[in-house]
């Protein structure tokens, strides 16, 4: 089970942290960094997998399946800036994450203009 | 991914924090923010280097080209 | 691989043990060798000022009782007047100066309070002589206190530096 390794490194990079904090602070954030790309690195192989699984069924169900790509791209984007604003936020710098987060935001939303404008195709069409 | 990334961090970490106060006991309070400074740029390379294959990893499974 | 590895690191951390331990050393090395060369002088003073012996003499009869290292200056300044290479008894101390920085690790200051005995020996009466004795002694007391907080401040510094440079080294190459 991948879930106690991953308990394990959290609980073990807590206490190096707290270990840390007191002398040298600049190390933690490292220390933290790494914690969460080891963690991740230990979660794509599962996410590919689920991803691969919806993808089949898309594909079964006949569904266009360049929407299926954006939304793929979507969730990918909104992970890694969830990531980096995490991690900028553990440093204390707020300001920063937040302009991580709006970056995302506004390239989640230049990702969606093409699904926009069929949906809005679609209403047309529908529309007498 | 190798966990012990993580202990080795800890472990500069830690002879950092050793040095420093050795060398600042001894008077010597530049060379002992010249240490500082080294250890966290030798633990940024690893760490930098394991963020980006993180990134092409992530690239190459969620189609973000 | 690992059987390559590991010797080759634990060979790092002896030589940056080592090197800092050798490093640490040279000021504990430097205290003793002031403490030898003021006893030695504080021997030959009671020779030339007691026994009123020349210097070679004297050199010869203060041999079995001080310490091997500053005994070799001294049989430097034995060798010079007896062989008369050079002609001033100062020329002789001056011989000196290169053995004692390189092997005692004297430090200048050292050297030339050492060389000035060479100024005054036989040179004035007994009364100034003895007056420069008491001057040169003090004088060497003073070094040796000097020396000690050196000491004390730098060696411990230079140990711990090798020992956690050594390991740091490990911990990055491992």
């Amino acid at each position: 089970m991948e879930i106690f390794q991953i308990a394990g490194i959290g609980i073990i990079a807590t206490i190096l942290i707290i270990i840390l904090k007191q002398t040298r602070p600049e190390f933690t954030l490292l220390v933290s960094i790494v914690t969460g790309v080891i963690i991740f690195a230990y979660l794509l192989p599962k996410l590919s997998y689920v991803i691969d699984t919806i993808s089949s069924l898309s594909s079964r169900v006949n569904v266009d399946i360049s929407y299926f790509d954006t939304l793929i791209k979507i969730i990918g984007i909104a992970y890694i800036v969830e990531f980096a604003s995490q991690i900028c936020r553990d440093a204390g710098q707020d300001a920063i994450a937040m302009k991580v987060e709006l970056g995302g935001k506004v390239i989640i939303m230049v990702l969606a203009i093409p699904v926009l404008l069929a949906l809005l195709d679609l209403i047309i069409k529908i529309l007498p | 991914m190798n966990v012990d990334l993580i202990f080795r961090i800890a472990a500069i970490g830690m002879i950092t924090a050793i040095l420093h106060i050795v060398l600042e006991k001894s008077g010597r309070q530049e060379y002992a923010y010249l240490v500082t400074l080294v250890g966290i740029i030798i633990v940024l390379g690893a760490v930098i280097n394991l963020v980006s294959q993180l990134f092409a990893d992530v690239r190459v499974i969620f189609r973000l080209y | 691989m690992i059987t390559l590895k590991l010797p080759l690191l634990i060979i790092i951390f002896t030589v940056c043990t080592l090197l800092g331990f050798a490093y640490g050393g040279r000021y504990s090395k430097r205290v003793v060798s002031l403490m030898s060369l003021h006893e030695s002088i504080r021997l030959l003073e009671t020779e030339i000022m007691v026994f009123a012996n020349p210097l070679p003499l004297a050199i010869e009869n203060i041999k079995t009782r001080i310490s091997l290292e500053v005994y070799k200056a001294y049989e430097i300044i034995f060798e010079e007047i007896r062989f008369n290479k050079s002609g001033d008894l100062y020329n002789c101390f001056l011989m000196t100066s290169e053995y004692l920085e390189k092997t005692c690790l004297l430090k200048f200051e050292d050297i030339d309070v050492f060389l000035s005995l060479g100024k005054i020996i036989g040179k004035t009466n007994r009364i100034d002589q003895e007056q420069h004795f008491k001057y040169i002694l003090n004088e060497l007391n003073q070094l040796i206190e000097q020396a000690k907080e050196e000491k004390n401040c730098n060696e411990k510094m230079y140990r711990s530096l090798g020992i956690l440079m050594g390991l740091g080294i490990v911990i990055i190459l491992i």
